[in-house]
């Protein structure tokens, strides 16, 4: 895992780069552990600013394996304690406030809050989405940059399936190429789409075993 | 189903689902590309729920087992309804899934039986497995022992049907099949009153002979769980998609392979814990059989008998080591109603030794039989030496036990009567494990809205009201408190949160009461019994007016408040000849008579102004008469008759002129033209019959509520637009009411009334306090009022209850009160008062009021931190300036004042005074992660051995408390140890290693026998004082725990934690078992606190400087009350 190893080439942008990307589960668990809007949206600036300048991803190393666990216990346990100190000196007195994601997550947590779910289950679902959205948005912006800039959403929905195979000749012609290129296309993305899929999940965990458990445990998750 | 779902698993999609795209499907193909990195072309993506299955459609979701989900489905060839099971997991099923689900299909193939499900076909499509069985209506044994109407004094029913299931299964083992999964949820009660036993989930051949001929089982390839079933030649087929069934009567499958095969896993616990042998739950492969089956009847009856599993735990862990250990509670204690015989009958089933249980089913069948011919049954009661003997055997001391047996018989009396004391001390841990989990039933009823069952759950352990009748009319209630009273604080928080607020009941009667009306005054309420009685109550005097009542057999009535008159049916006999009536409450006479033949009214309707009638019979239809022309009627003819007698519903619209009708078919309902009968509208329920309709008083909305399964209720915007389901409504509703501003709409769901703002389409508020099902709703026309009348069961009798709108009609309030900026409370021996800043001020508050009484000037106005000793007599307050002061609150002299931190004050709040005003702990203020420091108050120094250990941080004291008579202390520490301190000599006594994390807080019981501390690793332990060791641990949550206290009795523990359903936890002392939890506003609950009447218990939320206060009734207040 890059992020969490200060000696490994850029784990410092890496790390950067994950929290401003899992900002929103943060968010999503904090709110739903009873915090107000307002709140929450500190909370969670506070525990990034504070991961991001303590040495707590370069110690925890009992968590180390999978940074989704490990980045739950470290919520849980700036949430009591060093929030203690944030409300002492007057949260935002000290630093200013980055802006990460922020706008957008009440709205967005306004739709997950519909669901059921204690904290870690909503910590995990959000978790899920987010990184199949992170992977989805690159699978997208390859497309872009090779010039086919709708491509995605007329095929995004073959990247799980096929729907039914007869379609092909139909949306071939829409896109004025034959069936059998479309098939190939259609292949290629998806097999990008596993590739970036995997790797996203690279960047959280240790080892493949633990890709593999963590993809099973994210599938556990959603599917419930 | 509602909503998108994806189009490759049919799973509903979520509204932010990434790019709009199915995660699950989107995960799957990921994990697929993981295991499989070679291969270019990932299989389809996982999903159990294909929107069609092969030949299958599928209609709805219908259960979930450990395996499979079931579907209600179509099978399209033959156009039949059919269930279907599907492996849970789909495609991403292992091998051992593929080949259990196999054989379960395999086994229960071979059952042809009239109270088994039969399995029509198994096969695959397109990797998925399922199999499909008879659809059964009606509804499992669970659902219906879980519904408040079941009775569980009526055996007779019971045994009749435990009698049938025993001889299906005999069956089974006969075809040398066990079910190993029989539980309540497995044995589905049909239309006619009959079981059928289904989900062979775990079945198991019993048996190896190889048999041939027709419809035998061939011995054939093994199964794996890519194979496909052979065809053979029987009614059962197995397919595939490239392998479809040509015609209905396909030949028979094989459905077979080595009948040896053993798809168990050794060791692995299977079935459901409630219901499972000892053997099974050991996991002892070997050992079941078909005693285990017969076991498994034996529970199921006496959960029937009883109302409750054999065993219930919390944990899976507490729940099998039960099952193993301990013997269930002997069925007449929890039901004093069950027979002798059918006790004995039912415990011999649950012998923990499957030789001792009945050796096969069709003799438990046949012992039930006998019980049903009222003869005597063959078993007979194990006696108290036996029960001893056999407890003694099963204990874990298992050799010291017996040899003390064996040597109480030899040596007499004395050891006899220690083991019989024995035996009883384990009788009184059964009572309370029973109690304990009770409780815990009764909190996650509260949380399901199951009032009902709560107040059963509570009724249990109340005080005794009446002598229990020896015969006849039985009480409801199931007392078998023992001679000690087991309840608690969780008891009277739950009883405060089941009973009704803003509500009076005014009368109970024997019989469902399924009308009521207000007369025009709002000052009488019409109460009918259906098929009963119908009465006047003068509702000043809560009494029925004199002279005013008529019996009749109506179902349910109809009322004029214009003309002060009721419309009711009067027959000697249900189907008989007689007359629909007008009964004239002013005159007390008879105003008109229509004379029928052979035929029922379900409902009746007045117009608005009284001048027509509508009746819904079940023959002719709906008959409306002209009351102003001598009774002239015209009908409507109604949807073929169906369903039950007194469904359907007849509503006139506030102008008169439509007659909406509500069919008992198809959740038809019609607006009718009155002048001419002509169709104006056609509404539809998606289930049939209809039970209820209404109109707004402002015509603006017309409701409908069904009988169905799940709860059905339409409001439909008049004349036209898209109706609106209530969401939110478990149970259909027997009754609807508008309120007379067409402002709030009442619902029955079950026990509960709801409440509903249409305009904004929100529910407004849930009314609590009905026992039974809510079956009359009626607005007062002054509208302040509401009247409901409940079902009744032969034990229990229905009430009616008023409920004042203004009040009920109010948000929710929560069930604590809260002041801020008090710092910790620290109550008053007089339990009416606490102490607590305000202001800086050191002040007396009322405990009921919670309002400030008097500042205690004696400690100056510039407090930042206040901590009274446990016995009331040391206080010791922080000022602003950083000095702390030590009072004898019996001298009011101050007795030592020091300045602890030369430039802060102690945290507010984490301060306490310790060992007789001699030790005082604190931290300074605004400092993380900083150690208590411990003070000697007459020096102001750090004293040792406390003052080395914070030397270093890592085993630094985090808290600390001292026992009732000061002498003891323990300290909690960062490292996760406790330690025992001698408070006076500084000896240490104890070292425990507590927590993986930092101990949170310590509180020592009132007696001084335990400790008890909670800790960040969401522990709450327990430990023996006297013997200086473990003595067990609070059940276990995930999230940290931050505080602990004790009951003033030291029955009870209260534990603080982080949010929600664990902000609040109430445990059981002796069991170690959670009772209730309680949840309070936000999350970090510190420090809880019980006053020393034992009535309120204070969480303090250290974040915010907030304290909660839930605060109960007396005992004895609510015992008076009942």
């Amino acid at each position: 895992m890059a992020a969490g190893d200060p000696a490994a080439p850029g784990a410092a942008a890496a790390l950067d780069a994950l929290c401003r990307a899992y900002w929103y589960p943060v968010y999503a668990y904090v709110r739903r552990c009873g915090q107000s809007a307002i709140e929450a949206e500190d909370l969670t600036q506070s525990f990034f600013l504070h991961l991001l300048t303590s040495k707590a991803l370069a110690t925890a190393t009992p968590h180390r394996g999978r940074f989704r666990v490990f980045l739950r216990a470290c919520v849980d346990h700036f949430i009591v304690t060093c929030w203690r100190r944030e409300h002492a000196v007057k949260r935002g007195g000290r630093v200013s406030i980055l802006s990460w994601e922020r706008d957008g997550s009440e709205p967005r947590y306004q739709a997950d809050a519909l669901s059921p779910l204690t904290p870690e289950a909503l910590f995990d679902r959000t978790w899920a989405d987010t990184l199949l959205n992170r992977v989805l948005n690159q699978l997208e912006a390859e497309l872009v940059a090779e010039g086919k800039t709708s491509l995605f959403d007329r095929l995004k929905d073959r990247l799980i399936g096929d729907p039914d195979a007869a379609s092909y000749a139909e949306l071939a012609d829409t896109l004025g190429t034959t069936e059998a290129a479309l098939k190939m296309t259609v292949r290629r993305l998806r097999l990008r789409y596993r590739e970036l899929l995997l790797r996203e999940i690279a960047h959280t965990v240790s080892s493949r075993e633990e890709a593999d458990q963590e993809l099973q445990h994210l599938l556990a998750v959603v599917s419930a | 189903m509602n909503g998108p779902f994806c189009k490759q698993c049919g799973r509903p999609l979520r509204a932010n689902a990434p790019r709009g795209l199915c995660p699950a499907c989107l995960l799957g193909a990921g994990l697929t590309a993981l295991r499989q990195p070679s291969e270019p072309a990932a299989p389809p993506a996982p999903g159990p729920a294909p929107l069609r299955v092969g030949d299958y459609e599928l209609l709805d979701e219908v259960g979930r087992g450990g395996m499979g989900v079931v579907y209600k489905a179509r099978q399209l060839s033959l156009d039949r309804v059919v269930a279907l099971k599907l492996v849970l997991g789909g495609r991403l099923a292992g091998r051992d899934q593929a080949q259990r689900f196999r054989a379960e299909a395999q086994a229960a193939a071979n059952l042809q039986h009239p109270n088994i499900v039969a399995i029509h076909e198994v096969g695959e499509h397109a990797g998925q497995l399922f199999y499909a069985m008879d659809y059964i209506e009606g509804k499992n044994l669970a659902s219906i022992i879980s519904d408040s109407k079941f009775e569980i004094s009526n055996h007779t029913r019971s045994v009749s049907w435990m009698k049938t299931v025993a001889e299906a299964v005999h069956y089974a083992h006969e075809q040398g099949i066990l079910h190993r999964d029989l539980k309540p949820a497995n044995i589905i009660i049909d239309q006619h009153d009959q079981p059928r036993v289904t989900d062979f989930g775990l079945a198991k051949r019993l048996v190896i002979p190889p048999r041939d001929g027709p419809g035998g089982v061939p011995s054939v390839t093994p199964p794996t769980s890519s194979a496909v079933p052979a065809k053979a030649g029987a009614p059962n087929r197995a397919t595939t998609d490239s392998n479809p069934p040509d015609h209905a009567n396909a030949p028979l499958s094989t459905l077979n392979s080595p009948l040896s095969t053993s798809l168990t896993l050794s060791g692995q616990v299977l079935g459901s814990p409630s219901y499972l042998s000892p053997e099974m739950a050991e996991g002892k492969r070997t050992a079941v059989g078909v005693g285990s089956d017969v076991y498994s009847l034996g529970a199921v009856l006496y959960h029937l008998l009883t109302g409750r599993p054999p065993f219930q735990g919390e944990t899976l862990t507490a729940l099998l080591r039960q099952v193993i250990e301990t013997d269930p509670v002997a069925p007449r204690r929890l039901n004093p109603s069950i027979p002798r015989d059918l006790e004995t009958l039912c415990l011999k089933c649950l012998e923990k030794e499957p030789r001792r249980r009945y050796a096969t089913a069709l003799d438990v069948a046949d012992e039930l039989g006998r019980f049903l011919a009222d003869e005597p049954i063959r078993a007979r009661p194990a006696g108290r030496i036996e029960r001893l003997w056999r407890w003694c055997r099963r204990n874990p001391r298992l050799a010291g036990a017996m040899s003390a047996v064996v040597l109480s018989l030899m040596l007499g009396l004395v050891t006899t009567t220690w083991q019989m004391r024995r035996a009883q001390r384990s009788e009184m841990t059964a009572l309370q494990r029973a109690y304990v989990s009770d409780m815990d039933l009764a909190t996650r009823a509260l949380a399901e809205g199951d009032i009902g069952r709560v107040r059963d759950l509570l009724d249990r352990y109340a005080a005794p009201t009446k002598p229990t009748a020896p015969t006849g009319h039985r009480p409801s209630t199931i007392n078998h408190r023992p001679s000690t009273d087991l309840r608690g604080w969780e008891w009277q928080y739950l009883w405060m949160k089941s009973s009704g607020q803003g509500d009076l009941r005014l009368c109970t009667r024997r019989k469902q009461v399924s009308s009521l009306a207000f007369t025009a005054d709002s000052r009488r309420l019409l109460v009918h019994e259906r098929q009963g009685v119908t009465l006047v109550y003068d509702l000043s005097t809560r009494q029925p007016v004199p002279g005013l009542i008529l019996t009749n057999r109506s179902w349910h009535l109809g009322f004029c408040p214009v003309s002060n008159r009721v419309a009711c049916q009067v027959s000697p006999e249900p189907w008989q000849d007689g007359e629909v009536r007008l009964w004239d409450l002013e005159s007390n006479t008879t105003a008109f008579r229509h004379t029928y033949q052979d035929d029922e009214f379900a409902s009746f309707a007045f117009s608005p102004d009284g001048q027509r009638l509508a009746g819904f019979a079940y023959v002719r239809g709906v008959c409306v008469w002209d009351l102003t022309s001598e009774g002239a009627m015209t009908t409507i003819p109604a949807e073929p008759a169906a369903g039950n007698i007194w469904s359907g519903a007849v509503a006139f619209d506030p102008t008169g002129q439509t007659l909406a009708v509500g069919h008992r078919t198809n959740g038809l309902v019609r607006l009718h033209r009155v002048s001419d009968g002509r169709v104006d509208a056609e509404f539809r329920l998606p289930a049939d019959p209809v039970m209820a309709l209404a109109f707004s008083p402002d015509g603006r909305w017309l409701a409908a509520s069904a009988l169905a399964t799940n709860a059905v209720v339409r409001v439909w915007p008049l004349p036209s637009g898209e109706p609106m389901e209530l969401a939110g409504q478990s149970i259909a509703p027997l009754a609807l009411a508008f309120d007379p501003q067409s402002q709030v709409f009442a619902t029955g769901d079950g026990e509960l009334i709801r409440l509903w703002d249409l305009q904004r389409r929100r529910p407004i508020t849930t009314l609590v306090g009905h026992r039974l099902g809510v079956t009359a709703l009626a607005f007062s026309p002054d509208g302040r009022q509401l009247a409901s009348g409940s079902n009744a069961t032969g034990a229990e009798d229905a009430e009616v209850r008023l409920w004042d709108v203004a009040t009920v009609a109010r948000p929710a309030q929560p069930d604590y009160q809260v002041l801020s900026n008090i710092g910790l409370v620290a109550f008053e021996r007089d339990a009416r008062s606490f102490l607590a800043l305000a202001d800086g001020a050191v002040t007396r508050f009322d405990l009921v009021t919670l309002e400030p009484i008097e500042p205690l000037r004696l400690y100056g106005t510039n407090n930042s931190s206040l901590s009274v000793s446990k016995d009331g007599r040391w206080l010791a307050n922080a000022e602003t300036n950083g000095m702390v002061h030590v009072w004898d609150q019996e001298t009011h002299q101050e007795c030592a004042s020091f300045r602890p931190y030369p430039d802060t004050t102690p945290e507010r709040g984490t301060m306490r005074i310790l060992a007789r005003g001699r030790l005082l702990l604190s931290r300074p203020n605004n400092v993380v992660q900083h150690p208590m420091n411990l003070w000697d108050t007459r020096t102001g120094q750090q004293p040792e051995p406390w003052h080395s250990l914070n030397t270093e941080a890592r085993l630094g004291c985090i808290t600390a408390e001292d026992s009732m008579d000061g002498r003891l202390l323990a300290t909690g520490h960062f490292d996760g140890r406790v330690l025992l301190w001698d408070a006076e000599s500084g000896d240490q006594l104890a070292a425990f290693d507590a927590h993986r994390e930092c101990v949170m807080e310590v509180a020592f019981s009132p007696d001084g026998r335990w400790l008890a501390s909670a800790g960040w690793d969401g522990a709450l332990r327990l430990w023996d004082v006297h013997r200086r060791e473990a003595a067990g641990q609070f059940g276990r949550t995930e999230a940290p725990a931050y505080g602990i206290t004790f009951s003033p009795d030291g029955r009870r523990a209260a534990s603080g934690g982080l949010t929600g359903p664990v902000s609040v936890g109430i445990w059981d002392v002796a069991t170690r078992e959670h009772l209730t939890g309680l949840v309070g506003p936000g999350c970090f609950f510190f420090a809880p606190r019980f006053s020393p009447d034992g009535r309120t218990l204070a969480v303090w939320k250290y974040t915010e400087d907030v304290t909660c206060f839930w605060r109960v009734n007396a005992l004895e207040d609510i015992d008076r009350q009942k």
